[in-house]
């Protein structure tokens, strides 16, 4: 999703679209004809009031505060006591999304719309809560409302129509899917996200592909029985409305930690010293394509060319390890198995000497070098005995590389993290390439077969990480080439919420190096050596911007927030050919 | 005027200040007898009264605006993002000038004072965006405050934060 270039769709494009959908959403599953027959009323503080008169189980008489009735197309699901339905107003590019529980008389209603915001076919949503007024009794005085009681569960759904998802939901305000169907499950993705609660099995989520497609999904789930009926609507990847109704089953994947105080069940979303933006439906949603500058590869040569920053003092590095002067006075070779080849001469404790050297062994001896000596500065830190992580440029290489080495002295493995600046997309967006290889120091023979391997014992695990005081954030390693990173609110829900290619490589026991990469936001590629014993990362993150090149040290204290069972859901798949 | 004459009317202030929930004539019936100097007849002790007290609403008027965020137009230091009076205000000192045009105060308070998390990377960039990317902590200190009336309105012409 992060690589697809959706349509900007204009208001004109839209209505046209929609034109076909006020006959109401489609449904693989039969329509629930709970509804048929039935007429309501529901009071919405603050909002309309909403009048229907279903007279089948797909067309509807519908009034919105004193305007005139109109017919629509509309699909209810059922799920135990709550009914959710779904229209659109004809000749508007408005609909709602209602959920009535049927118990309690209570309502939630989603005003939906498209056009509301600069990228038009993102659909923004307005939350009303209320009842269904009933002859004779008492207006409820309770109310849906939001929450975090269910902060931190996540699910594997399967939709009706075979649409298969991992949704994860780590924060009161943003959540984490992953579309193990329509996008292979190889990346997860964020976006901003409802969270409200029916009663302690059913609850209402919403979230909207923001950045993306602009879809906007919406279901009620019950958490015990792990099953879902809901609401798709917006434009794919082709601009072909989806706008259907559905019923999905499940499984629970687990409960990770919440960090709110005791007796804090999110009734409001701390914000701290921002105010919800006042346009109708406003919410802050995290737009980091819109908050990062775009640089092309030219514009990004001549910011680095005026300065380079290189293990300054950084917020992320608050809680860094003691640089190890493990390394100083070693002279070694690092010898990938891409035949990429660097000597090294650690003269001082953040001063080395590289030159590449011959890619095999043989080569090697025969001519030792094939270029000079370039000084860096670099970084390094002992992350357990013997293994230390390492950070450096290749300075005058036309990609401005970094390299971030984790080297395991006493099996003289090494694993290097080769990041460039640019991709094809964007310039000031870092790549990276993992290499294997081994140690080459005097006296001592590097192993011939053995490498580090790629691993997915980290998949599915949340952790937070402290890099200083006040900042912190959560990491889920949602899927085993993806990471998501979650900002705690100031009363520590999950707040925002992005997410990233990553990969997971084993060290040793209880220790990973694992990178990722701020993709489609601001091109950082973050790199870390997690050790589960010490509970503290080192590592390197690598940058560029308008104010040039930055490589910097990363440093945080970890705490375990739990962990998702979602290995099964990765496992390459056979006979869909 | 006496620095006698000025220590009474302090200390007449300071209690009135503790007394401030009480009707005002008990508050006024609350001061000691003493001898009337020029200047101190009811009638001017009443004028004080209601100085003080639209001085004290002024106070909480300030430290509502500045914990709505507005301490940077306020003219005080932007890192103060909250105030809150000191319980009861029994530690104010609101000392009115003789001619009533002028005024200082010493309001205690508890005070939040924000520092955002430097330098910047994108980690505290999208911590800012969810109001965040700062270190809270609270402190108790006092506004040193310097009023004017206009018109017949008080206003803080000058405000100065110090720790204590």
């Amino acid at each position: 999703m992060h690589r697809i270039k959706y349509t900007k769709l204009t208001p004109e494009q839209i209505t046209v679209k929609l034109a076909a959908a006020v006959s109401g959403p489609s449904s693989t599953s039969p329509l629930s004809n709970v509804l048929a027959g039935k007429s309501l009323t529901i009071v919405l503080d603050g909002g309309p009031t909403l009048r229907y008169q279903f007279t089948g189980s797909n067309r509807v008489s519908f009034a919105e505060g004193d305007a005139g009735a109109v017919l629509t197309g509309y699909g209810a699901h059922t799920l135990g006591h709550v009914v959710l339905f779904s229209h659109l107003v004809p000749r508007t590019q408005r609909g709602y999304i209602v959920v009535i529980d049927q118990q309690s008389a209570l309502a939630t209603a989603f005003e939906v719309w498209f056009s509301g915001y600069e990228d038009n076919r993102e659909v923004q949503r307005q939350i009303s809560y209320g009842y269904v007024e009933q002859a004779g009794a008492q207006a409820p005085t309770a109310r849906h409302g939001i929450t975090n009681r269910i902060e931190g569960k996540g699910f594997y759904w399967k939709q009706d129509n075979g649409a298969e998802t991992i949704e994860y939901y780590p924060s009161v305000m943003f959540s984490n899917f992953v579309e193990l169907t329509r996008f292979g499950g190889e990346l997860s993705f964020c976006g901003p996200s409802d969270y409200i609660k029916i009663d302690d099995n059913l609850y209402i989520y919403s979230r909207v592909e923001a950045e993306f497609s602009g879809t906007m999904t919406t279901y009620v789930l019950d958490v015990n029985r792990a099953e879902q009926v809901g609401v798709r609507l917006g434009f794919d990847d082709t601009d072909t409305l989806e706008y259907y109704v559905f019923r999905g089953r499940g499984e629970w994947v687990g409960q990770i930690a919440q960090f709110e105080p005791f007796g804090d069940v999110g009734t409001k979303i701390a914000l701290g010293n921002r105010n919800v933006p006042a346009a109708r439906g406003g919410r802050p949603v995290y737009r980091p394509m819109k908050t990062n500058p775009i640089m092309t590869r030219a514009q990004v040569d001549a910011a680095v060319a005026q300065n380079k920053t290189i293990f300054q003092q950084s917020a992320m590095a608050g809680n860094k390890g003691p640089i190890s002067s493990f390394l100083v006075g070693r002279t070694l070779t690092l010898r990938y198995d891409n035949a990429t080849a660097i000597e090294y001469r650690f003269d001082e404790i953040q001063k080395l000497r590289w030159r590449r050297v011959a890619g095999s062994p043989a080569e090697a001896s025969a001519t030792p070098s094939e270029g000079g000596w370039s000084e860096e500065r670099y970084e390094s830190w002992e992350s357990a005995p013997g293994v230390i992580m390492f950070g450096h440029l290749l300075t005058g290489a036309p990609d401005h590389d970094a390299m971030s080495i984790v080297v395991d002295f006493d099996n003289l493995l090494v694993t290097c993290l080769h990041g460039t600046m640019g991709t094809p997309y964007i310039g000031n967006e870092a790549a990276v390439k993992t290499l294997f290889g081994v140690v080459e120091t005097e006296g001592r023979t590097p192993p011939k077969y053995r490498r580090h391997q790629f691993t997915d014992e980290l998949v599915g695990r949340a952790m937070t990480w402290n890099y200083s005081p006040g900042l912190t954030s959560m990491h889920l390693y949602s899927t085993p080439h993806s990471l998501s990173w979650i900002i705690f609110l100031e009363n520590g829900s999950g707040g925002m919420e992005w997410s990233g290619p990553a990969s997971y490589v084993k060290i040793r026991d209880q220790l990973y190096l694992a990178y990722w990469l701020e993709e489609a936001c601001n091109g950082t590629l973050g790199t870390i050596l997690v050790n589960l014993r010490t509970m503290r990362n080192c590592g390197v993150d690598y940058s560029a911007g308008p104010k040039g090149l930055r490589l910097g040290a990363v440093g945080a204290h970890a705490r375990h927030a739990g962990r998702f069972d979602v290995l099964k859901y990765f496992r390459p798949r056979s006979g869909e050919a | 005027m006496t620095m006698k004459a000025r220590s009474s009317r302090r200390s007449f202030i300071r209690k009135t200040g503790v007394a401030l929930s009480a009707p005002l004539a008990a508050a006024a019936a609350a001061v000691p007898a003493h001898a009337e100097a020029p200047g101190d007849s009811l009638a001017d002790r009443l004028a004080r009264l209601e100085d003080v007290n639209a001085i004290r609403a002024l106070n909480h008027a300030f430290a509502r605006q500045v914990s709505a965020g507005e301490a940077q137009t306020l003219g005080i230091d932007a890192s103060i993002s909250g105030v809150v009076a000191s319980e009861f205000g029994e530690h104010d000192v609101i000392d009115i000038a003789p001619d009533r045009h002028t005024a200082t105060g010493l309001m205690h308070c508890a005070v939040t004072i924000e520092t955002a998390i430097g330098p910047s990377c994108p980690l505290v960039e999208m911590a800012r965006e969810q109001g965040g990317g700062v270190i809270r902590r609270t402190e108790e200190g006092v506004f040193e405050n310097v009023y004017v009336r206009r018109d017949g309105a008080w206003s803080i012409q000058r405000s100065t934060y110090r720790q204590l």
